[in-house]
């Protein structure tokens, strides 16, 4: 298993890393003189922009494999209000490319929001492996994320319009590398330690998803 | 057709980003004109040889699953080289692997199975990639 982590993490890798050498090589061989400014602006993105692509990745695949080993997990309860930290989150991560792409964004809740007792960093990285992949598979539409509570368990539910799940792919959801990536493994191997528990709701393919996890009040 | 100097090249890749980042380092060349097509999946690539005929394919090997597949990744690639070198009218295109494979088994059976280049991404800066496309043409056209 590890070794298919680390030949499939490397094979990743590499792909950020070629574009950015690929991009820094015009100039270095001073090619970048003959596209226009503008086109050299959208190269030095392009490259900025894998650059960040490949920080992701490396977060991505250490945090994994450390989960993996339950290694420097502290958990380290603190209130946390569950509709501040959302909207938090989004509005400093996802609120841009979110309204980029026409994609609305809506928190549903009961007049008193729920309060838990929990880890707010590994929550946020939940929350936010969560956002980025309903944004991802969501073309049009938007994502609805709700907050209620049910007897000693806090629920956050996240609806998106997206592209949905075959039947095929709803068992697989959870593993490492499930369509190229860790994020979901990662919220849910997260979810398990936070002692919470996380599923997948679809109707299917183009039917959108709803991803509902379920956090202790207290840890 | 040297007098045109103009090329239909066919990317079969499945990542946007590296095929637009070799697309610019191709519209820098000044010696051909590219007029380029591409493609991501095996079916797709397969479909545009025999209807465009291009002067030169680029090959990712590992390329996206499709329906009622269960074959290992990188064999879809293979099994492109297979086809269009085993077809008599398609067999003198050009076909350059461009893979972040690098293990010397794959590299052989690309050769063996009639590819006429092979470059790893992550090893490839765009020039030496334009220069790879410039040697493959020449040769395979015999232009000069």
């Amino acid at each position: 298993m590890e070794n298919d982590f680390l030949r499939i993490a490397r094979h990743q890798l590499k792909g950020p890393v070629t574009l950015i050498k690929g991009y820094l090589s015009f100039w270095q061989s001073d090619d970048y003189q003959k596209f226009s400014p503008e086109k050299q602006k959208e190269l030095i993105n392009k490259a900025l922009a894998s650059a960040e692509k490949l920080n992701v990745l490396i977060n991505d695949a250490f945090l994994a494999l450390s989960l993996e080993r339950k290694e420097n997990l502290k958990i380290n309860p603190e209130p946390i209000q569950l509709k501040e930290l959302v909207e938090a989150i989004y509005n400093e991560n996802f609120k841009t490319s979110y309204e980029n792409k026409g994609l609305y964004f809506r928190t549903e809740t009961e007049e008193n929001p729920p309060v838990i007792n929990s880890d707010k960093y590994y929550l946020t990285i939940v929350l936010r492996k969560l956002l980025d992949n309903a944004e991802k598979y969501t073309k049009s539409g938007g994502i609805t994320v709700s907050l209620q509570k049910e007897n000693k368990y806090a629920i956050i539910g996240i609806k998106d319009t997206g592209i949905g799940l075959t039947a095929e792919e709803k068992p697989l959801l959870f593993t490492k590398f499930f369509r190229g990536s860790l994020s979901l493994n990662i919220a849910k191997e997260i979810t398990d330690a936070l002692s919470g528990e996380i599923f997948v709701e679809s109707a299917g393919q183009n039917q959108g998803a709803k991803f509902i996890i379920k956090i202790p009040l207290t840890i | 057709m040297a007098e045109t100097k103009k090329v239909k090249i066919l990317f079969v890749e499945d990542e946007n980003l590296l095929r637009s980042l070799f697309s610019d380092a191709l519209s820098l060349d000044t010696e051909f004109q590219y007029e380029i097509a591409s493609v991501a999946s095996l079916t797709a690539g397969l479909k545009a040889v025999e209807l465009n005929k291009p002067d030169v394919v680029i090959l990712d090997l590992i390329l996206p699953l499709e329906d009622g597949e269960a074959i290992p990744s990188s064999e879809r690639g293979i099994t492109f080289i297979e086809k269009i070198k085993g077809d008599p009218s398609l067999k003198d295109i050009p076909i350059i692997v461009f893979s972040n494979l690098d293990d010397p088994e794959t590299k052989k059976r690309a050769f063996d199975l009639g590819a006429e280049s092979y470059l790893v991404k992550s090893e490839s800066l765009p020039q030496t990639f334009l220069a790879t496309i410039k040697n493959t043409l020449k040769k395979s056209l015999n232009w000069f």
